[in-house]
């Protein structure tokens, strides 16, 4: 009856498609008028995420923050848990894991019937680099929702960290299938999942099929601006700079994220045109120093990757690749500081490092590139040319553009 | 020692074949999956309450209500104004004085089909109307269109279909929520008592949660000759049920099957709400009226009765109402009910449930042991009732812009 409802509205992805604008004010008017409406309140939440997710613009992150905030100040979380999943699904989207991974904690001991505490506790920890406990939880959200969407993504994701591509290709596969068949439709959704599926393909060097992804994806939902900023990053990669600049440009305009000018940068630079490339650097840059200066945490490991590659600055490379491991442990922050020491000349400590970030089995081009390098330069060539094999069987393409990983 | 992207390049050069002779390093940043999506959550199969009541216009006929998947926002109905068609939606009847069912009524849906939207976004279809199939107990069964959910100005009409076979008419749709409830206060209300305090003045809001949203509404008339047993006590509750065995995977769109497994049940309002914990309320949702009358869930209903502080006297009238003879909502037939919007006055809950009984100001006066007189100040529905069956209020419909919802003080 109700409570299962009203406990956890607000886990729900909506994404509507008619009304959205309609629903969008009904709900903001209620708690106008009424802020302790934390019903309403983690119904917005909900909303702005998935707008977040949708269009990638940060005013919705701040407005499902505010809230988030106002519901759980309302209405104690004991009987609010709507209200703390909100809040904590915000925190993981402003890559406050730790703080996320405590309100999966809370959430799983209050309603431990519910796939969503699982979710969010295995994201927070898969985040973190925990991920044995991660996968401890995604198998608990798998057996809660039956092989549904939510741990079919994130087994893919857990799959993917752990070098098991061919499983991750499955299970994305069973979630993008899912998406189409969910009862209310979920165009957005559908996108996220061709995204991801596609990014698969292209991480293995897979251009045709990383394409059909991107177009499916775009089908599904026009001016989704992941599949625009992917469908760029192959386009660079097939060497039609004309179109993957235009295609960047055209996003960054609706969509100014910071990441989405350093990759204009980086294909700029990847193209030789260095002139070019640097405004969008410095927009990069500027923005990503300014979301740190506040306390955003969700900029660092761009700041660590900035400076070791875009615009080379080995000092502050590894002044934010240690922030960036300050807030998780996971592969690919292990990936940076080695990276940033390696820049550093600290051989030695930047193969101590690598060695972290491949404990897992990742197979993945970038880092098995990086690794080659590193042990390549601390003297170790045959281990230098083993991971360069090793990347290239991953992906024969890896040499060519890319930005995504 | 800083390592040019040249340096690197010779690296790479030396180490592997001419193929990558012409590298250039660049930046890759982790793919953020903190968006993974949310979408466990059966609200399909969510009940949100159960009516019983004697049709005043005539106490031959009973009214069974049931309603799910609430807090659909106007203009969202296009969306989530759908019938499930892997869901099998349940009426139980229990006429025998245990708590065993003795016959049921399954309502199932066709898949809700569609035509292209207009170019050049042909993957927004226009939804069209579901049909639902009432099945009655030995085995015969009619079929009812739905009404199909709009997002226009005024709401659809509401459409009665009648057997003529077994004299019972049938409705589903969207409707106005008919339920009214100030669920801030009522939960603030809650923890001050868990928090030791009690705190009556939560309870002054009076505002009304549900006010403005809809629901999906089922409703069957029956001839209560039909569902009556020896004695003139019926009991109703309702159940969501889907096939145990979930299919829609890899293969992509397919019909459940294998044997159907509950995902929820409701009876009396605010048992599972407010008495049962957190943590047992989808073990309770899972099980029968049979366990409740076994005592499965009686300690703990039991525990938090005694710690909101209610007597034992008041206590014993609810485990009456939903324990000793399980979760229904029990109507004496010979009770006669009057009134418009589907009755109102005496002889209503906890005998059965009407639309009008304000139910929550009864189970705080009981639980409070008459220490709240006043309920949670919400005291009828932002919207009135219909005076014929299936008596749902008609949907709300999206608010001209501009125009600021206020419809939570009634």
């Amino acid at each position: 009856m109700r409570s299962s409802f009203l406990i956890f509205l607000a886990l729900v992805l909506t994404l509507p498609v008619f009304g959205e604008d309609s629903a969008l004010r009904f709900l903001e008017d209620r708690v106008k008028k009424d802020p302790d409406d934390f019903t309403a309140q983690n119904m917005l939440a909900s909303r702005y995420l998935d707008l977040l997710r949708s269009t990638g613009e940060d005013q919705w992150l701040a407005k499902a923050r505010h809230a988030s905030e106002i519901s759980v100040k309302a209405v104690p979380v004991e009987v609010n848990i709507a209200g703390l999943a909100a809040l904590a699904r915000v925190r993981l989207a402003s890559h406050e894991f730790a703080a996320a991974r405590d309100d999966g904690k809370r959430l799983v001991q209050l309603a431990p019937h519910k796939a969503a505490g699982f979710s969010i506790l295995g994201d927070a920890l898969l985040e973190l680099g925990d991920y044995n406990e991660a996968a401890e939880a995604y198998q608990k959200l798998g057996q809660l929702d039956e092989g549904g969407i939510d741990s079919e993504s994130r087994l893919a994701r857990l799959a993917l960290v752990r070098g098991d591509l061919d499983a991750a290709r499955e299970h994305f596969n069973s979630a993008l299938t899912q998406s189409r068949a969910l009862l209310t439709p979920a165009p957005s959704l559908v996108a996220w999942c061709c995204v991801q599926l596609g990014q698969l393909y292209f991480s293995r060097g897979d251009l045709e099929n990383a394409e059909k992804q991107y177009q499916a994806a775009l089908e599904a939902m026009p001016d989704y601006y992941s599949a625009v900023d992917h469908m760029a990053e192959l386009r660079a990669s097939q060497e039609k700079y004309p179109e993957a600049i235009r295609l960047y440009e055209g996003v960054i305009t609706r969509v100014p994220r910071p990441e989405l000018c350093q990759a204009l940068g980086d294909l700029y630079a990847f193209a030789g045109k260095m002139d070019q490339a640097r405004p969008w650097h410095e927009r990069a840059l500027t923005a990503y120093l300014k979301s740190a200066e506040q306390g955003d945490g969700r900029y660092i490991h761009h700041l660590a990757g900035f400076y070791s590659d875009s615009e080379e600055n080995s000092g502050d490379a590894l002044k934010w690749a240690r922030k960036d491991l300050e807030i998780r442990h996971s592969v690919f922050a292990h990936d940076a500081m080695a990276w940033a020491l390696y820049k550093n000349g600290q051989m030695d400590a930047a193969a101590a490092e690598m060695k972290k970030a491949l404990a897992e089995g990742t197979k993945d081009g970038h880092l098995y590139f990086h690794a080659s390098m590193i042990f390549s330069a601390k003297g170790d060539l045959a281990r230098g040319k083993e991971f360069l094999h090793h990347a290239a069987g991953v992906n024969p393409r890896y040499n060519a553009f890319h930005v995504h990983r | 020692m800083k390592l040019s992207a040249f340096f690197q390049t010779l690296v790479a050069a030396a180490l592997l074949s001419a193929s990558v002779l012409f590298f250039q390093p660049h930046s890759a940043r982790a793919a953020d999956h903190g968006d993974a999506p949310a979408t466990s959550n059966d609200q399909a199969a969510d009940l949100a309450d159960v009516y019983f009541f004697l049709d005043p216009n005539d106490n031959t006929k009973a009214v069974l209500l049931m309603t799910v998947r609430g807090f659909i926002v106007p203009g969202e109905a296009v969306n989530f104004g759908i019938f499930d068609p892997n869901v099998h939606y349940r009426f139980d009847i229990e006429n025998t004085g245990d708590a065993a069912n003795d016959a049921h009524y399954d309502i199932t849906f066709s898949p809700r089909t569609a035509i292209a939207g207009p170019s050049p976004r042909p993957i927004l279809q226009i939804p069209q109307a579901q049909t639902a199939t009432i099945r009655l107990p030995g085995g015969t069964s009619f079929t009812a269109p739905v009404v199909n959910p709009s997002v226009g100005a005024t709401p659809p009409p509401q459409t009665v279909t009648t057997d003529s076979a077994s004299g019972i008419s049938f409705f589903a749709g969207e409707v106005d929520d008919p339920f009214f409830f100030d669920l801030p206060a009522f939960s603030r209300f809650v923890a001050s008592i868990r928090n030791g305090a009690p705190d009556v003045s939560q309870l002054t809001r009076g505002r009304d949660t549900f006010a403005g949203y809809n629901v999906m509404g089922i409703a069957l008339r029956i001839p209560v000759a039909a569902i009556k047993g020896a004695g003139n006590i019926i009991g109703v509750d309702a159940d969501t049920l889907r096939p145990a065995q979930i299919v829609v995977k890899k293969n992509g769109k397919k019909p459940g099957v294998g044997a159907l497994a509950q995902v929820d049940r409701a009876g009396n309002p605010a048992v599972n709400v407010a008495l049962i914990p957190f943590n047992r309320k989808d073990e309770y949702n899972g099980n029968t009226t049979t366990d409740d009358a076994a005592g499965k869930f009686s300690a703990d209903i039991i525990a938090t009765l005694t710690a909101l502080g209610t007597n034992q006297a008041n206590i014993n009238i609810l485990a009456g109402i939903a324990i000793t003879k399980g979760d229904f909502l029990h109507l004496d037939v010979t009770k006669a009910n009057v009134g418009t919007q589907g009755g109102s006055g005496s002889n209503g809950f906890p005998n059965g449930r009407r639309l009008t009984d304000d139910v929550i100001d009864t189970l705080l006066n009981i639980i409070t042991n008459g220490g709240v007189t006043t309920g949670d100040n919400v005291n009828a529905n932002d919207v009135t009732f219909g005076d014929t069956f299936p008596f749902f209020a008609p949907s709300q419909q999206p608010l001209a812009t501009g125009t600021v919802d206020d419809n939570t003080r009634n």
